[in-house]
């Protein structure tokens, strides 16, 4: 078990150190922030003064040495329109993301264990039909136009909720219903896969053989072993979340990491930019992890192999 | 019926017998057939009528604007209503198909393309090749694909041709994975072996034995991308990044009908309906093509038509 968790640490530290070099490159490349921080016709030597302050004078070697430098003592520099350590600005917007990330988890793998189980027992009938058609339809959906068809529905026709902030717990509604809103329709036909394939199987016949309610067939024999897919699958949505946190805070001014992150690509505040992917490449790089070991909790082949 | 009476003799025969099957489930199947219709609608649309109507589609009439969908009285052009510049909406509607087809056909080939055969030859070699691209898809997949597309677009021009390059890159990854894992698990069989063992070059046991049985995964998996490109590309456009006019895609449009929700609904609406429809077709296919593939679904299908027929009788 801890040489299996080792080698999981170490690829996911090689894995940290790949983003850490991308985002230096990829937030160099986006152009410089002077267009952007000074008006046209400012002072060159305040330019330069700038430049200065922010190491942006040294060639780019020079500039990703001192920058990998300071990373490895968690320095990320300071934010260049916000004025305060740019890893702090990440770590203060993260709570809000992982809180919503965890409330629209937790959702969609209920409902998709209900739906998909019920699928499964009842595959090729009605019910399964219905459930897939569903599940294929909000996996197809955009984040940005259930978004706004909830607006306009639920804010704009009905007046019950709020069309964005984060103040009430009604103004959660939506943003939360739109992460979560995908994640469901997929884990649901994940689920149904994962159940069809061991309902068929020779233990969960045996179990019916020895007479066992159905229930207890589905929920104590199958559904255990249908679990590794199903939770492969939702560590990898849970990934994805972020995807949906961005267009959440563009749509519904919702706070997060998402929100953060976009206000740092157009302002180009690279420090902010970079400390943020980071959080963001960590929190998944440790969900990877997490997900590894219930992994191989659940099925111990994994960790022997 | 074709499958109980056709005697496997001739290999012609043998053939037919396979094949049809498939055929049977896709027609047996309204939904696969109405997705495929719909898909094959909007790349017409697309290839054959967006060039017929794109100026027409991009003349602004000031004294149209917002007016309202379902009517025909201002010509059938105007049956979906028109936009904040007076833009007939269902004439947009075909122009962005043009791009959303294009990007979706591209970025799925590219990443399909390299992913399958990066992942059947550093799969079936191992070594440290393999470790180093496994690494790299490990970096790509860690950084949230809209997150990677956001940055990359950024840099560069807004355009097609680059929205097809970012997405083609970051989706790599899933048909790297897919298609490495079932490598070595199909490198391990006896007939590889068996290849092995009379000489065969390590090109023709990958060409001829491995990659065509990876073949119906990715192609499963390409149908599959079709809706999640679709889905992104309409994001990034969504958040103004990635394309300019006058370039439109069904993103751009939801975009552009944001700020007017309360006035005009319509503008929003449906653009975002044609998206859902068109991720909804290839999902729906992709579902339909694994159900087909996978032998045991397909038996289970047969089974349950059978039964299904012998209780009506």
């Amino acid at each position: 078990m801890y040489t299996y968790l080792g080698r999981r640490l170490l690829s996911g530290f090689i894995t940290l150190l790949g983003v850490v070099v991308v985002v230096f490159f990829m937030s160099r490349f986006t152009g410089s922030p002077i267009d952007l921080f000074f008006p046209e016709g400012a002072e060159p030597a305040q330019i330069e003064a700038f430049n200065k302050a922010y190491g942006l004078d040294k060639p780019l070697a020079q500039q990703f040495g001192i920058f990998l430098l300071n990373v490895a003592q968690g320095d990320f520099g300071t934010s260049i329109w916000q004025q305060r350590p740019a890893m702090e600005a990440a770590l203060s917007e993260m709570p809000m993301t992982l809180l919503l990330a965890a409330i629209a988890m937790t959702i969609s793998i209920l409902v998709a264990l209900i739906l998909g189980s019920l699928a499964a027992v009842y595959r090729f009938r009605a019910v399964d039909r219905t459930i897939t058609i569903l599940s294929l339809m909000t996996s197809s959906m955009p984040h940005f136009w259930f978004a706004l068809v909830g607006i306009l529905i639920f804010a704009v026709q009905l007046r019950v909720l709020p069309t964005s902030g984060s103040n009430s717990w009604l103004s959660w509604i939506l943003p939360v219903a739109t992460v979560s809103i995908g994640p469901i329709g997929v884990l649901t036909q994940v689920v149904r896969g994962a159940m069809i394939d061991v309902l068929s199987s020779g233990y969960v016949r045996n179990a019916r053989a020895r007479g066992f309610s159905a229930r207890r067939v589905v929920y104590r024999h199958a559904l255990r072993n249908a679990a590794l897919p199903i939770i492969s699958v939702a560590g990898d949505i849970a990934a994805g979340m972020v995807n949906g946190a961005v267009i959440v805070s563009v749509v519904f001014a919702f706070p997060g990491i998402g929100r953060l992150i976009v206000g740092a690509i157009l302002n180009r505040d690279y420090p902010v930019l970079e400390a943020s992917v980071v959080v963001v490449g960590v929190s998944i790089i440790l969900l990877n992890l997490l997900i590894d070991i219930i992994c191989s909790i659940v099925d111990p082949r994994i960790r022997l192999n | 019926m074709v499958l109980q009476s056709t005697p496997i003799v001739a290999s012609s025969r043998i053939t037919r017998w396979r094949a049809s099957p498939k055929w049977q489930m896709f027609t047996s199947s309204p939904l696969a057939v109405a997705s495929a219709a719909w898909l094959i609608f909007v790349v017409v649309l697309a290839f054959v009528v967006a060039p017929l109507v794109v100026d027409q589609a991009n003349h602004q009439t000031i004294a149209m604007r917002f007016y309202a969908p379902f009517r025909l009285d201002k010509g059938f052009e105007f049956f979906l209503g028109a936009d904040s510049l007076g833009r007939p909406i269902m004439l947009q509607l075909i122009v962005g198909a043009r791009t959303s087809v294009l990007i979706a056909i591209f970025a799925v080939s590219i990443s399909a393309a390299i992913g399958y055969a990066v992942g059947v030859v550093s799969g079936y070699f191992g070594g440290w090749i393999d470790n180093i691209l496994l690494r790299l898809a490990d970096i790509i997949h860690t950084v949230p694909s809209l997150l990677m597309a956001l940055v990359v677009l950024f840099i560069l021009q807004p355009s097609i041709f680059n929205l097809i390059i970012v997405l083609g890159i970051t989706r790599i990854p899933v048909y790297l994975r897919t298609s490495r894992t079932q490598t070595m698990e199909v490198r391990e069989r006896m007939f590889v072996e068996v290849s092995k063992a009379i000489g065969a070059s390590n090109w023709r046991i990958i060409t001829r034995d491995i990659a065509p049985l990876v073949f119906p995964t990715i192609r499963t998996l390409a149908m599959l991308e079709v809706s999640a490109v679709i889905l992104s590309a309409a994001s990034l456009t969504f958040l103004g990044i990635g394309l300019q006019r006058p370039d439109v895609d069904w993103g751009m449009m939801v975009s552009d009908g944001r700020a007017y929700l309360k006035s005009a609904w319509f503008v929003a609406v449906f653009p975002g309906i044609v998206i859902v429809l068109t991720a909804l077709s290839a999902n729906i296919l992709s579902n339909w093509l694994r159900a087909v593939e996978d032998p045991a679904q397909s038996t289970l299908f047969f089974r349950a038509k059978k039964k299904r027929g012998a209780a009506e009788e």
